[in-house]
């Protein structure tokens, strides 16, 4: 990491253009301006919410389907075409698309949403697929509630599928979400501030607003995976208390 | 009620594991199944606890509460052996009668070791406890219930066994000779199954 900054700074001092490549510390000091700025933390705050609201839904809903389909085929066939179209549209279509049917505000919702919705449901499917079938026979053998079943059975095994969804639709929820914003320049977000940036060839600015994408993208990646583990970890603690 | 099978059926693909079969298993005793391998006994115990649709075939009698030691033992490695017991009874039976069974099975200094860290022999024991503790069971089917466990165990595993199935209806999968023999004695039916014919 110190060598590529250090890379990125001899570059940038040897081209001297400063429109086409910022140095890095010109970036830092840039980020750290902003930190100050009136309206950063609402501008944060905004697309956060939206983001972060579209990876929330589209991990619920994937999840829930999934688990459904795996169990329902017919289920699984009635979600296929959508899931299917859902992966193979380029997000800059789906973000055009949704400009004509939602507001600008509401747009990165819908967009972080709609690239996480099938991250999720693929691998969860792919863990209710390959549950233990013969404990499963066991359990229904031995009439467990579904309860039981979910949380013995299910969750345990479904815990790798999970995390490694979440860690992929992290990244690929912020970044379709601020691609949306900045097609879609909802006022007071950072797509919005991105986009300016470009309209006024602030490359500073460009630099600073996107590390601080990566800074607020990786931050909440490692909450989520976090609270995910710490989640499994009490949920199978729990289950084990209460019998 | 006795447990009878009329003219059942059952292939995979093109291979036909049960072939017009006709049995009848007496109420409150216990019936050893017996025969060359893929003759069908473990279709037939699948068939016994609805995991498994025969092709044609009428079955009448089966209770509704069944249990059942399978060739695997399917426990829950990382729970305890008390805790295996428990997830399959919820509080319908003590945790104190759990552990006494268990004892009485030799597995008092693994009571409460996550399953994983046991033998091949003490899981089976664990799985037995399970199927026979299980509460209300009309039926209980046992697929090679002895396997994995050495003489001395086995003879003791018995005798806890026979006590408690003793007068009720039981159904189990075995190779060896001498297992009927372990499981009641001369009370115990034997039942020789043979390959279909192709």
């Amino acid at each position: 990491m110190a060598l590529a900054l250090v890379i990125w700074q001899i570059a940038a001092v040897r081209l001297g253009q400063h429109l086409l490549l910022v140095p890095p510390l010109r970036v830092l000091s840039r980020f750290c301006e902003l930190l100050l700025e009136p309206g950063f933390w609402e501008t944060v705050g905004f697309s956060f919410s939206r983001i972060a609201g579209g990876f929330f839904l589209g991990l619920i809903l994937g999840l829930v389907l999934a688990i459904a389909a795996g169990r329902l085929r017919w289920m699984e066939l009635l979600l296929w075409p959508y899931v299917t179209t859902v992966k193979a549209v380029p997000v800059a279509s789906f973000i055009i698309i949704s400009l004509v049917w939602l507001s600008s505000r509401q747009l990165s919702i819908f967009i972080s949403f709609l690239m996480v919705f099938p991250i999720v449901y693929t691998n969860v499917l792919q863990g209710v697929r390959s549950a233990d079938t013969q404990l499963l026979e066991m359990a229904s053998i031995f009439r467990m509630p579904w309860g039981k079943r979910l949380r013995y059975i299910f969750l345990p095994h479904l815990r790798p599928y999970l995390q490694s969804a979440c860690s992929v639709a992290l990244g690929v929820c912020w970044k379709s979400g601020v691609a949306a914003e900045v097609i879609g320049i909802p006022k007071g977000s950072i797509g919005e501030r991105l986009y300016t940036a470009k309209i006024y060839l602030s490359t500073a600015d460009l630099f600073a607003w996107t590390v601080v994408v990566v800074a607020v993208s990786v931050g909440f990646e490692k909450l989520i995976l976090f609270l995910l583990r710490h989640g499994f970890d009490r949920l199978e603690r729990d289950g084990r208390r209460e019998l | 009620m006795n447990i009878v099978i009329e003219s059942l059926n059952k292939s995979f693909g093109e291979k036909k594991v049960l072939q017009n079969f006709c049995a009848e298993f007496a109420e409150g005793k216990v019936t050893a199944l017996m025969g060359p391998s893929g003759c069908g006994k473990t279709t037939l115990l699948r068939i016994l606890l609805g995991l498994e649709q025969a092709d044609s075939g009428r079955i009448t009698g089966v209770p509704e509460n069944r249990s059942a030691v399978f060739q695997e033992n399917r426990l829950f490695e990382a729970f305890s052996a008390v805790d295996n017991l428990r997830a399959v009874m919820g509080k319908t039976v003590s945790p104190e009668h759990i552990e006494k069974e268990l004892r009485a099975l030799g597995l008092a200094g693994s009571l409460h070791s996550p399953v994983r860290s046991l033998s091949g022999g003490m899981k089976r024991r664990v799985a037995l406890a399970r199927a026979v503790l299980f509460p209300g069971w009309g039926l209980l089917v046992l697929d090679e219930p002895f396997k994995g466990l050495d003489e001395d165990t086995r003879a003791s595993v018995a005798a806890w066994l026979r006590e408690r199935i003793a007068g009720r209806t039981v159904i189990a999968v075995t190779h060896d000779p001498d297992e009927p023999l372990l499981l009641g004695g001369e009370n115990v039916r034997i039942l020789q199954m043979d390959r279909p014919s192709a």
